[in-house]
């Protein structure tokens, strides 16, 4: 009587896991880059958005000259 | 999936390609991501995986049969078959608690209806259907369900019996989790009266529509089957009882259920159960288990049971009475135990509320909060601690030449225990805290309050309001919004942990397996070997092939080695190598272990060292099997490998051990009241996220804000996950869209008073607040706490119902609209109010512009300049008429200068007491929300305080706020309007009336001689003046424009010494621009000292108008010069250009700049120009000067000075200086000065030389009932003041010393200068390429901004500096 299927039976284990926590890397890593980016995303958003709101007010004063 | 065991040259190159991918997600760690936002919800997640550890299958159990065991294979066979039966028992758990009727949408079939009625039944019929079906599987589900588990009771009970050992506990729990299904089953059967009003209506159908069609015998009896079925009550557990009876009844099933009720009360109470539903789980099947073994024969009850310990049951009943049952239904287990004979037990029959204190202490949140709060922190920061060192050591591991610090090679046992060990107890201890807020849950709605004890709870409230909204206390809503933090925390830090720690989860196991089968249980193997127990050996050598790892890929036979150990026995005994070998005998890894080996591995040791198994009982000349030593090593082992599951599904582990989605749900109390809705105030999540952002509650618990949101997610999970249904989430995320807005436009409101208040704290004035403290009891403080809103305020990616939320934008624009909003406010309570109001406007600017400051550190916001020039509707480059300076110019002209008189020793104007035109109509004040003011009710009275001082008169403050606010730049709107209005008096009013009165003058009016006195003089100009004394309209439209003249000199005056104050500032920022240079005493010789000086050899100019004059700009210069510097540099902005930009645009108002004062004086004098001869007289005929000639307007206003010197005759009577002020001689004497007669009105005027006569007289009588005395000194008065005011006048337009205006043609100041000529700069001071002209293009009407905005200095005019003319 021996443990032959016990240990092979580990070994197996041991490719499945190690794709499964490899697996669950990559959704990390995706989650945070995801983050990351959605972050980045918002911050140039927001700049965007002042800036356009400049020119739209900056661009009214221009209009305001030429219309004379 | 990679399996070693794959041959072939294909598996090596397969092993190839998944190593490469390792090495890959390897590299993955080397990213480092910047997310700037505090962590404040449970991450999101775009993608979640869930690497489940097992689906319940257990495909592998037959590699790990035994053939001598076969009671595994049978309790495996067992448990299987219940968990599939749960598992379909929960789908219908789902499926009713979803459900709601349709018969209320059905319409009813009327007798008159008859054309239709068959259509409608038949329709009616279809609906329903397949309802009826679905309840007919569900009673079909219960009859199968009831007999197999009965079946499996009693063959379990009957192979205990015969092996003596007790059953595994797995299938003890599968066992429990089927009671607890049962339970619910029942409870949701019995709630739900829409099956059997669904039902009812589908039977009314069906017996209609058989008229038509055959009357089908089976479906009769079926549906009078379900009939009952819907009808009785808790018919899962009578239905199980009943069949148990017919089995044998409860003595068939004793052992194993008192078998489970030991199992259940251990985990209890030895807390080693996870989740919430774990705990409740076993304490329903507790009670379920003692309704089975009930019987009604008195001799047969619970209570008479020996193998039930009942003391032990019923303290951890009334520990734990009140648990939820499914969503909001809540169960006590005095309802599960009236239902046996445990009824007599008086704590069974107790009504709720009359628990004792400590009960009630228990269930509160509120009372286990510190506990509970010290336990989290003490927490956290073990885990951080922990995790940083395991870091370290990794490193060091990694450094010594160990496995590399990667995460994915096993983790040797030093650094993955104490890893493994945190990471559980953060699971037992979120589990803990999930319980305690779902237990509070269950209490509350089992105990609702009424009126009588919360008084804010309405009479007529409904039972939901009852069980919910009215039955939190603020301080207990606190708590829970605490503890929800806690478990979102808690449950945050967790599942972050998964994916770098889970690797170390796996080898933790794989080694404490290994390091027990070679280590303990070879031991044990070794000892029972000798002792020749068999039956030991076969269990206890086949878990050690079930788990044992080993190097050797042929195993190691443990039996064999056993018995090699025996021949090696003296060898061994010295030997200390033993330790070693066990070391070396397996590998380390990182793998699970399957869920047929842990439960083989469990079931053999708890048959063996378990105290009830027979060989473990002893007994007289009998020896125990193993002894206790060896027992508990086995026992410890088997207690660690209870969480094994647990912990190989940690990231599944940690969302079950923090579900609290049945906070939301309120299914129960719906079907209840009939209703599909309840209003959001009623929905808890609505009611904590409320609570936070009330400011008299919680605001400190304003980073908690988001978590209540997340109960959200948590329903909305368990509605598409488990409930699978539409409906249900489709009224989440109703629900949410309208708590969403409304909390972004509560957390907008609440921050933008804080800030307000914030803004008012720092801008009140400080010893008004010291003094105001120091009095004031303390909740009268104007000392704003600083709340942590700017976490809140960062979140740029919370995630809701699937969604990614971007509350900073959200919050961003309402403030945004918020600011403009006060802005407008501000300024339309400007345009309401006289123009004191100026100081209130300057006030509520600068506060808002300090609002929006401390906002914009934490806010993306657009400049405050641009929404105060949006408000102010100034957004015309050239018309410079904002409401702010029009309404200014209206107010000036139409009630302060007509109204107000000013007093030169005050240095203030006050309102004349009568008014000489009609009241201004304004538009009324707006009365705004008190933050959109000073942020509250207090500070906008203490500010109000503050400005009523100043509403009774106008001076230097205003003139101040007026200059700050308006700055220069908009001076000469100011000066033009004013020009224009005085040039209108002057032309239309003026002119007309001097005519007049200068017809009324006498032809010559000779000074009488001194003999006369005073008396005579007085009578003789009285006589001689009396046409223009008698003129009507002299004291009333006459002085009136004298005065609207008069006080606008004294505004501009006062304008221009408010300027003069805040110039030199100005001056210093553009200096570098200009090339000015402040005049030092050593004017450094290579110029290298200042930060624009280098390399500029500019002269150092004698006063700011010579610099100017030079046309240098110094920036733009010494930038010009380093041009490719900045080209290379990538600047956009040309700074050359801008350098003359700033040149063009301020050298005028520097250098050139003339007084507000003086501009006005020459354009007066300028107007006076056409009517400049009348005003002067007929040439003398001597050329020189007509000593009586009497129509020049010097006479004229001697005359009008006459008047106003006269006293009133009655003493209540007011003088015409109370009522006109001294903007009256302003008025007058400034035509006098401009038309260069000012010598000969001191020599001629008529009241002065009364002055000289009194000098010569004691007593002063009366005459004509005028008080002479008091005459002479209003006119003495008079003289002084007009002094003063030719002294001002002189500073500000000076005119030649002597006498002028010998004939008009030879007048000097004919044509004074004022005109400004502004120049741009020319081809000599700037490449005529960038030449830049503010004004170009607007010179067809840019008149005023020719005259005004650029007033220069023209030669000749030789103006001092302005500041140094006061």
């Amino acid at each position: 009587m021996d443990n032959r299927t016990a240990v092979s039976n580990w070994g197996n284990a041991q490719s499945v896991d190690s794709l499964n926590i490899a697996i669950q890397k990559i959704i990390d890593f995706m989650n945070h880059f995801e983050n990351h980016t959605r972050f980045q995303l918002s911050t140039v958003g927001d700049r965007l958005n002042l800036l356009e709101q400049e020119v739209h007010s900056l661009e009214q004063k221009l209009n305001s000259l030429k219309r004379d | 999936m990679a399996d070693s065991s794959l041959d072939g040259s294909s598996s090596a190159a397969q092993q190839n390609v998944v190593a490469d991918a390792l090495l890959n997600v390897k590299a993955l760690a080397s990213f480092s991501f910047s997310d700037d936002q505090p962590p404040l919800e449970f991450p999101s997640k775009a993608i979640s995986a869930e690497v489940s550890w097992s689906d319940g299958s257990r495909l592998d159990a037959p590699a790990f049969r035994h053939e001598k065991m076969q009671f595994m294979s049978e309790q495996l066979q067992q448990i299987a078959t219940l968990e599939e039966r749960t598992r379909v028992g929960e789908s219908f758990i789902h499926m009713l608690y979803a459900y709601r009727g349709v018969s209320g949408a059905i319409p009813q079939v009327r007798d008159h209806d008859e054309a239709n009625k068959a259509a409608l039944y038949a329709h009616t019929y279809q609906v329903l259907k397949p309802l009826v079906d679905k309840m007919k599987e569900l009673m079909a589900y219960m009859e199968s369900s009831v007999n197999t588990v009965c079946k499996i009771l009693v063959v379990a009970n009957e192979a205990r019996k015969s092996r003596g050992s007790p059953p595994s506990e797995e299938l003890l729990l599968a066992l429990a989790r089927v009671f607890n299904m049962f339970i619910s089953l029942d409870g949701l059967k019995d709630m739900k009266s829409s099956l059997n009003n669904d039902f009812a209506i589908y039977k009314r159908a069906l017996s209609n529509m058989k008229k038509q069609t055959n009357p089908n015998e089976d479906e009769t009896m079926e549906n009078q089957k379900l009939y009952n079925f819907l009808g009785n009550k808790d018919e899962f557990a009578r239905e199980l009882r009943k069949t148990i009876n017919l089995d044998g009844g409860p003595g068939a099933i004793e052992d194993v259920l008192a078998d489970l009720l030991d199992k259940a009360a251990d985990i209890i109470e030895r807390r080693t159960y996870i989740t919430a539903d774990n705990k409740h789980t076993l304490l329903k099947a507790m009670g379920f288990s003692l309704y089975l073994l009930d019987s009604d024969q008195s001799d047969k009850a619970i209570t008479k049971n020996k193998k039930v310990k009942l003391d032990r049951l019923m303290r951890l009943f009334k520990a734990t009475p009140y648990m939820p049952l499914t969503g909001d239904m809540t169960l006590s287990m005095q309802t599960l135990l009236l239902k046996t004979s445990l009824r007599e037990v008086s704590w069974v029959t107790e009504s709720p509320g009359n628990e004792d204190n400590s009960l009630r202490r228990a269930y509160s949140l509120l009372h286990t909060l510190p506990e509970a709060r010290a336990e989290f922190r003490e927490y956290l920061a073990e885990l951080g601690t922990l995790r940083s060192e395991f870091r370290r050591r990794q490193r060091l591991m990694g450094a010594a030449g160990g496995a590399p610090a990667d995460t994915l090679t096993p983790v040797p046992p030093l650094l993955s225990s104490p890893m493994y060990n945190v990471l559980l107890r953060g699971l037992q201890l979120l589990g803990r805290l999930t319980t305690a807020v779902i237990e509070q849950s269950a209490w509350k709605l089992a105990h609702p309050t009424d009126s009588s004890i919360n008084p804010d709870c309405p009479e007529n409230a409904h039972d939901y309001e009852k069980s919910v909204r009215y039955n939190y206390s603020s301080a207990e809503k606190t708590a829970f919004v605490e503890y929800l933090s806690m478990v979102y925390s808690l449950k945050r830090t967790l599942a972050q942990a998964e994916a770098p720690f889970g690797h170390v989860i796996y080898s933790y196991i794989h080694a404490t397996l290994q390091r027990f089968a070679h280590g303990s249980l070879a031991e044990v193997i070794a000892s029972v070997a000798k002792k020749s127990k068999q039956n030991v050996l076969v269990a206890l050598g086949h878990a050690f092939n079930v788990i044992a790892d080993s190097t050797a890929a042929e195993g190691t036979d443990i039996v064999a080695q056993v018995s090699d150990k025996k021949a090696k026995k003296a060898k061994k005994a010295s030997g200390s190598g033993a330790g070693m070998a066990i070391e070396q005998a397996y590998p380390e890894r990182a793998a699970s272990v399957s869920q047929a080996q842990l439960f083989t591995l469990r079931a053999l040791l708890d048959s063996v060292y378990n105290e009830k198994a027979p060989g473990m009982r002893g007994g007289f000349m009998k020896d125990k099997d193993l002894s206790s030593e060896q027992a508990g090593l086995l026992d410890a082992v088997f207690q660690e490998a209870h969480f094994f599951p647990v912990m190989l599904s940690f990231g599944a582990s940690v969302e079950a051990a923090s579900d609290l989605s049945e906070l939301w749900y309120k299914e129960f109390y719906l079907g209840l009241r009939k209703e599909i809705q309840f209003p959001i105030e009623m929905s808890l999540p609505w009611i904590l996220t409320e609570h936070v952002l009330n400011p008299d509650d919680a605001h400190a618990l304003i980073e908690s804000v988001l978590y209540p949101l997340e109960l959200y997610n948590d329903a909305a999970g368990r509605a598409i996950h488990k409930l699978r249904s539409r409906f249900l989430f489709d009224e989440i995320q109703a629900e949410v869209n309208l708590a969403f807005d409304q909390f972004i436009f509560a957390l907008s409101n609440a921050v933008f008073e804080h800030y307000k208040q914030r803004a008012s704290s720092v801008l009140i004035n400080k010893e008004y607040k010291l003094l105001f403290e120091e009095n004031i009891s303390s909740d009268g403080r104007l000392e704003v706490t600083v709340l942590p809103f700017e976490s809140v305020l960062r979140q740029r990616h919370f995630q809701l119902l699937g969604r990614s939320v971007d509350i900073s934008r959200l919050v961003s624009q309402r403030i945004s609209a918020n600011l403009r909003q006060a802005v407008e406010v501000a300024i339309q309570r400007f345009e309401a109010a006289p123009l004191h109001g100026v100081l209130e406007l300057k006030a509520l600017l600068e506060h808002n512009r300090m609002t929006h400051e401390l906002l914009s550190a934490v806010l993306p916001l657009e400049s405050f300049d641009m929404i105060l020039e949006e408000a102010d509707e100034e957004t015309n480059l050239v018309a410079f008429h904002g409401r702010i300076v029009s309404h200014v110019v209206y107010e000036l002209v139409n009630d302060f200068l007509p109204n107000y008189c000013y007093n030169i020793m005050s240095g203030r104007f006050v309102l004349a007491r009568l008014s000489m035109i009609d009241p201004l109509n304004r538009p009324s004040a707006p009365r705004p929300l008190p933050h959109l003011l000073f942020g509250s009710r207090i500070f906008n009275n203490h500010f109000s305080r503050m400005f009523d001082l100043y509403r009774e008169y106008f001076g230097e403050v205003h003139f101040n706020a007026l200059y700050t606010l308006l700055g220069r730049a908009y001076f000469p709107v100011i000066l033009g309007e004013l020009v224009n209005n005085a040039r209108t008096l002057f032309e239309h009013s003026l002119r007309p009336f001097v005519s007049a009165l200068m017809r009324g003058m006498p032809q010559s009016s000779k000074l009488p001689a001194f003999v006369y006195g005073v008396t005579g003089s007085y009578e003789y100009f009285f006589e001689l003046l009396r046409p223009v004394i008698t003129y009507g309209a002299l004291r009333t439209e006459v002085f009136q424009v004298f005065r609207e003249i008069g006080n606008t000199i004294i505004v501009l005056q006062l304008l221009d010494r408010a300027s003069f104050v805040g110039q030199p500032l100005a001056t210093m920022l553009t200096a570098p621009f200009l090339g000015i240079r402040a005049p030092g005493p050593k004017p450094s010789p290579a110029g290298a000292a200042g930060p624009a000086g280098g390399a500029v050899d500019a002269p150092p100019p004698e006063s700011p108008t010579g610099s100017v004059a030079d046309g240098r700009y110094v920036v733009a210069d010494v930038l010009a010069a380093n041009g490719e510097l900045l080209a290379s540099s990538g600047t956009v902005v040309d700074f050359a250009t801008l350098g003359r930009h700033v040149e063009a645009l301020t050298k005028a108002q520097l250098g050139g700049g003339r007084s507000l004062l003086g501009s006005f004086l020459a354009s007066l004098s300028e107007a006076l120009d056409s009517t400049r001869s009348e005003w002067l007289g007929a040439t003398p005929s001597n050329d020189v000067l007509e000593v009586d000639m009497s129509k020049e307007y010097y006479r004229i206003w001697s005359a009008c000075q006459f008047t106003f010197c006269t006293p009133p005759i009655t003493a209540s009577g007011s003088t015409t200086r109370e009522s006109f002020g001294e903007g009256l001689q302003f008025g007058g004497l400034v035509f006098i000065y401009l038309l260069g007669q000012q010598h000969r009105f001191d020599v001629f005027d008529f009241s002065y030389h009364l002055i000289q006569v009194a000098g010569n007289e004691t007593q002063l009588g009366r005459a004509g009932g005028v008080d002479l005395g008091r005459f002479v000194d209003l006119a003495r008065f008079c003289r002084l003041l007009n002094d003063e005011i030719f002294r001002v006048f002189r500073a500000h337009m000076p005119l030649p010393a002597f006498e002028p205006a010998l004939s008009i043609g030879q007048l000097p100041l004919k044509k004074p200068a004022f005109v400004g000529r502004f120049s741009p700069p020319g081809p000599d001071s700037a490449d005529g390429s960038g030449t830049y002209h503010p004004f170009a293009g607007v010179h067809g009407d840019g008149e005023r901004i020719g005259n005004l905005k650029a007033i220069a200095v023209t030669e000749g005019a030789g103006a001092p500096a302005p500041a140094a003319s006061e």
